[in-house]
C-alpha cells in the first residue's frame, strides 16, 4: 500500500537524495519501511543503528559514512528539519479538511499565547511578573519583612542569646563553645542564616515559582527568551529549560553535552559558570538587593550586560549556524492552590535539605581553620583582592562563604550591610562580582568533567580576573558618577 | 503502575526511572534530588510523601464520587 | 448514532462476500492482530475496552517493566488480537515506553493498526500519521473525543481526511459508545481489502 501524494512527506533536496541512498543500501526487512528505516538512521536512531549492524553488519559503513556526511553538512540536527516538514504537510492536509475552532475561549487563548510570546508585548508582560512576584513578594515582603522578622527579632532578640548562654555555661571553654555559638557558630551563624535569611527568602520565591509553573507561563517564557537569543545568534534549546528550572548548575553543565555543536557547548558552560547562578540563590541575590531598587536594577543590568556580551563574542568568535528551537506549548490554565502549596512545599524541602548541613559543616570547617589559622590565612589572601573593588576587609570572609555557595555568601552580605560595614554601593558591587565568581566546587569538578581540564582551567583562569575586573570597573563607575545606593 | 509526571515546561509525561535515565553522567549522580524530564532537560522537585499521601486522598475521594 | 444502526443493517442485508466468512489470515493463524496505537490521555483505553470482549490480560512487555493488555475481540466476521500499546508520540522514541511501543509495530508485525487521536488536537497528532505511513504501517485512523471537538465548534470532513491520507477514518466517542460500530466496520472491511490486495 503506497500512501496518497498528499501523505507523502517531502524533505528537501539533501535529505530526499540521502534517504534514496541509503535506501538503496539497505536490504533487510526491518519491519518498517526502508524509507523509514533510513529516517531514523540519519536522526542518529541507535537501536535501528544497532539492528542493522546486526542483520547486515557490512553495509554499515557504508551507511553510516553517509549519515556522518548529512549531518556534517546540515548545521541543524536532522530530526528539526524533518520534524518541522512532518508539520507542515500535516498543517496543509488540515487546512484541506478541518475548519479551525470557532469558540470563543480557544480564540482568547491563542490571542493570549501570541501576546505572551513576542517581545513586543512578551517582555513587558515579563517585567511586570517579575515587578510583582519577585520585587515586591520576594524581594519587599520576603526578604524585607520576613527576614527582618526572623533575623532581628527571633534570632537577635531570642534565640542567639538564650542559646549563646546555655551553652557557654554548659561548655565553659571558649574554644568549644565557640564551634556552637561563635562567631561562625553552627548555631548563631549556620542555622540563623538558614532559617532566619534563606527560608523566608527561598520559600515565598518557590511560591511565585510554582505559581508561574503551574499556569504553564513557562514554555511561553522560553519561547519568548529563544527569540532575544536568537538576536545575540544563540539557540536557547539546551540551556533555556535549565535555567529556567532554576536547577542545579552542575546538571546544566553536564547536559551541555547534547548540544548539537561544540561551538554552542562551549559558549554555554562559559554562560553557566559565569552568569546564571542556580536555583533559589538567584533569588536570594535578588531578593537581598531589592530593600534598594537602584541597586537592584544595576545589578541586573550588569550581569545581564556581561551575559549578552559574553554570549554575544563567543557567538562571534565561534562561527557557525545556530539552531532552531521548537516545542510544544501545554495550554494555560488558572494555577490550582492545592498544586502551588504541593509544589512549593516539596522545593522548599528540597532546599533547605540541600542547604542545612552544608552550612552546619561550613561552621565546622571554618572552626577548625581558625584553631590551625588557616581561615585566617586565607582571609587574608582575599582581603586585598576584595580591596581592589572598594570593599571592606571584612567582605573577605562573605566572599570565601561564597565560594562554596553563593547564597551563602550572599547571607553574608547581608549580615554585614545589615551591621552597617557595608555601604549600598558596595552592597551592589559585592553581589555582583558574586554572582560573576567562580561556579561552586560541584560545578568545577563537572566543567571539568565534560568539557577537560584545558577548557576548565581556561574558563576558571578567565572568570576570576574578570569578575573582580567588573566589580572594579563598576565601584569606579559609580564613585565617578557619584551615585550613592 | 507509579504516577505519571507531567514536564511543565514541555507537556512530556514520564515516570521516574526516565528521569533518572535522563541524569546519567552527571557529578552528583542520583542524589540531588530532582527530577530531569527526558524530553527538554527541566528540571522539577519529585513528589514529597506529604504530596503523594495528599493526592492519594484526593484521588480516593474523586473515584468514591464518580461511583457513587 | 442511527447512522449506525442503519449501517449495520445494511451490512447485515449486503450478499455475503467469501470475504466475510471467517477464514485464516495471513501465515496460517486463526485470528488477525491489531494494534492500538497513539499518545497518552486518548480513550486508547477504551476503544481497547469496546474492541475486546473477554481474555484480556495484563502483563510486561519481556525485559521491561513496561505494561500492555492484548485482549481478543470479534470485529466483524474476523476473531482478533488487540492489543494496546503504552503511548507514542513519535517513531524516534525517548522513553522506554515509546521504545516498548516501536519494537511491538516492528515484531509482531500487526494486521492493522489503530491510531486513535484526539479530534481536537489533531494537528499535534497528524505528523504521527503521516510517519506511520510513510513507515508503511496498515494505518486506519480513528478521531475520538469528537463531542469535544464539536464542542468547540471544529468540525472535520473524515470521508475528506479518508482521501487525503489514503486509509479509512473514524470518528468515534469512545466513552459513550458513539461511532464504535462504523469503526469495527472500517477494521472489518479493511481485513478484507488487505487479504484481497494480497
Amino acid at each position: 500500500m503506497s500512501a496518497t501524494p498528499s501523505a507523502t512527506v517531502e524533505y528537501g533536496v539533501e535529505l530526499e537524495r540521502a534517504l534514496a541512498s541509503i535506501g538503496a543500501l539497505l536490504r533487510e526487512d526491518y519491519g518498517l519501511s526502508r524509507r523509514a528505516v533510513a529516517l531514523l538512521l540519519l536522526q542518529g536512531d541507535e537501536e535501528m543503528r544497532n539492528l542493522v549492524e546486526r542483520r547486515e553488519p557490512g553495509r554499515l559503513p557504508a551507511i553510516e559514512e553517509l549519515v556522518a556526511r548529512v549531518c556534517g553538512a546540515h548545521g541543524d540536527p536532522v530530526r528539526y528539519p524533518v520534524t518541522l516538514a512532518r508539520q507542515r504537510a500535516a498543517d496543509r492536509i488540515l487546512a484541506r479538511t478541518t475548519t479551525p475552532p470557532t469558540r470563543a475561549s480557544s480564540r482568547l487563548r491563542r490571542t493570549l499565547d501570541r501576546l505572551l510570546m513576542r517581545p513586543l508585548t512578551g517582555v513587558p508582560v515579563l517585567l511586570a511578573v517579575l515587578y510583582f512576584g519577585l520585587y515586591k513578594f520576594v524581594g519587599q515582603f520576603g526578604a524585607g519583612v520576613l527576614v527582618d522578622l526572623l533575623e532581628g527579632r527571633l534570632f537577635g532578640g531570642y534565640v542567639n542569646p538564650w542559646v549563646t548562654g546555655a551553652v557557654e555555661r554548659v561548655l565553659p571553654w571558649r574554644v568549644v563553645s565557640s564551634l556552637i555559638v561563635g562567631d561562625y557558630g553552627i548555631i548563631t551563624l549556620g542555622v540563623k542564616y538558614a532559617v532566619a535569611i534563606i527560608l523566608p527568602i527561598v520559600a515565598t520565591f518557590f511560591l511565585v515559582f510554582a505559581v508561574i509553573e503551574d499556569s504553564g507561563y513557562l514554555p511561553r517564557l522560553a519561547m519568548l527568551i529563544d527569540r532575544v537569543f536568537k538576536g545575540i545568534g544563540l539557540s536557547g534549546r539546551a540551556v533555556i529549560p535549565m535555567v529556567l528550572g532554576f536547577g542545579c548548575d552542575t546538571m546544566a553543565t553536564m547536559v551541555t553535552r547534547v548540544l548539537e555543536t561544540s561551538r554552542e557547548r562551549v559558549i554555554a558552560t562559559l554562560l553557566l559558570a559565569l552568569a546564571v547562578p542556580c536555583s533559589a540563590q538567584l533569588g536570594v541575590i535578588l531578593a537581598l538587593l531589592s530593600p534598594r531598587p537602584l541597586g537592584l536594577a544595576i545589578w541586573v543590568g550588569a550581569v545581564g550586560l556581561v551575559f549578552l556580551l559574553v554570549g554575544f563574542l563567543s557567538a562571534r568568535l565561534m562561527p557557525g549556524r545556530p539552531p532552531s528551537f521548537y516545542m510544544e506549548i501545554p495550554p494555560l490554565r488558572l494555577p490550582s492552590l492545592a498544586n502551588v502549596l504541593v509544589k512549593t512545599y516539596a522545593r522548599v524541602e528540597w532546599y533547605l535539605l540541600e542547604v542545612f548541613p552544608l552550612f552546619v559543616l561550613a561552621s565546622v570547617v571554618i572552626w577548625v581553620g581558625q584553631l590551625t589559622h588557616l581561615f585566617p590565612f586565607a582571609v587574608g589572601l582575599l582581603e586585598p583582592v576584595v580591596r581592589f573593588i572598594g570593599l571592606p576587609p571584612q567582605a573577605a570572609v562573605a566572599f570565601l562563604f561564597g565560594f562554596f555557595r553563593r547564597d551563602y555568601g550572599a547571607a553574608g552580605l547581608y549580615d554585614l550591610a545589615a551591621g552597617g560595614a557595608l555601604s549600598g554601593n558596595q552592597m551592589v558591587v559585592s553581589m555582583v562580582t558574586m554572582t560573576l565568581f567562580l561556579p561552586c566546587v560541584a560545578q568545577l569538578l563537572m566543567m571539568y568533567k565534560e568539557r577537560g581540564a584545558r577548557v576548565a582551567f581556561a574558563i576558571t583562569a578567565f572568570i576570576f580576573p574578570f569578575a573582580f575586573g567588573v566589580g572594579y570597573v563598576l565601584n569606579a563607575a559609580l564613585n565617578f558618577l557619584g551615585v550613592q545606593i | 503502575m507509579s504516577a505519571q509526571i507531567k514536564c511543565p515546561m514541555c507537556g512530556r509525561e514520564f515516570g521516574r526511572a526516565q528521569a533518572a535515565s535522563a541524569c546519567a553522567g552527571c557529578s552528583l549522580g542520583r542524589d540531588c534530588g530532582m527530577l530531569r524530564c527526558p524530553n527538554c532537560g527541566y528540571e522539577m522537585v519529585g513528589e514529597t510523601r506529604l504530596g503523594a499521601m495528599l493526592r492519594k486522598l484526593r484521588e480516593a475521594m474523586s473515584g468514591a464520587k464518580r461511583q457513587g | 448514532m442511527s447512522v449506525d444502526l442503519l449501517r449495520r443493517v445494511t451490512s447485515a442485508l449486503r450478499p455475503r462476500s467469501s470475504c466475510h466468512r471467517p477464514r485464516a489470515v495471513g501465515d496460517g493463524r486463526a485470528k488477525a492482530k491489531l494494534l492500538i496505537v497513539g499518545s497518552p490521555n486518548v480513550g486508547k483505553s477504551v476503544v481497547f475496552n469496546r474492541l475486546t470482549g473477554s481474555y484480556v490480560t495484563v502483563s510486561n512487555y519481556p525485559g521491561t517493566t513496561v505494561e500492555l493488555s492484548r485482549g481478543r475481540g470479534r470485529i466483524g466476521a474476523t476473531e482478533f488480537e488487540v492489543v494496546d500499546t503504552p503511548g507514542m508520540y513519535s517513531l524516534s522514541p525517548i522513553t522506554a515506553e515509546e521504545r516498548v511501543t516501536r519494537g511491538m509495530l516492528i515484531e509482531e508485525r500487526p494486521d492493522i493498526v489503530l491510531q486513535v487521536v484526539d479530534a481536537k488536537n489533531l494537528r499535534r497528532m497528524l505528523p504521527l500519521t503521516l510517519e506511520l505511513l510513510e513507515a508503511g504501517v496498515p494505518l486506519v485512523l480513528d478521531l475520538n473525543v469528537m463531542d469535544e471537538a464539536e464542542e468547540l465548534g471544529i468540525s472535520i470532513d473524515t470521508a475528506g481526511l479518508e482521501r487525503e491520507l489514503g486509509i479509512p477514518v473514524a470518528a468515534t466517542v469512545s466513552t459513550t459508545g458513539r461511532g464504535i460500530g462504523a469503526l469495527r466496520q472500517k477494521l472489518a472491511d479493511y481485513v478484507c481489502d488487505t487479504v484481497r490486495d494480497r
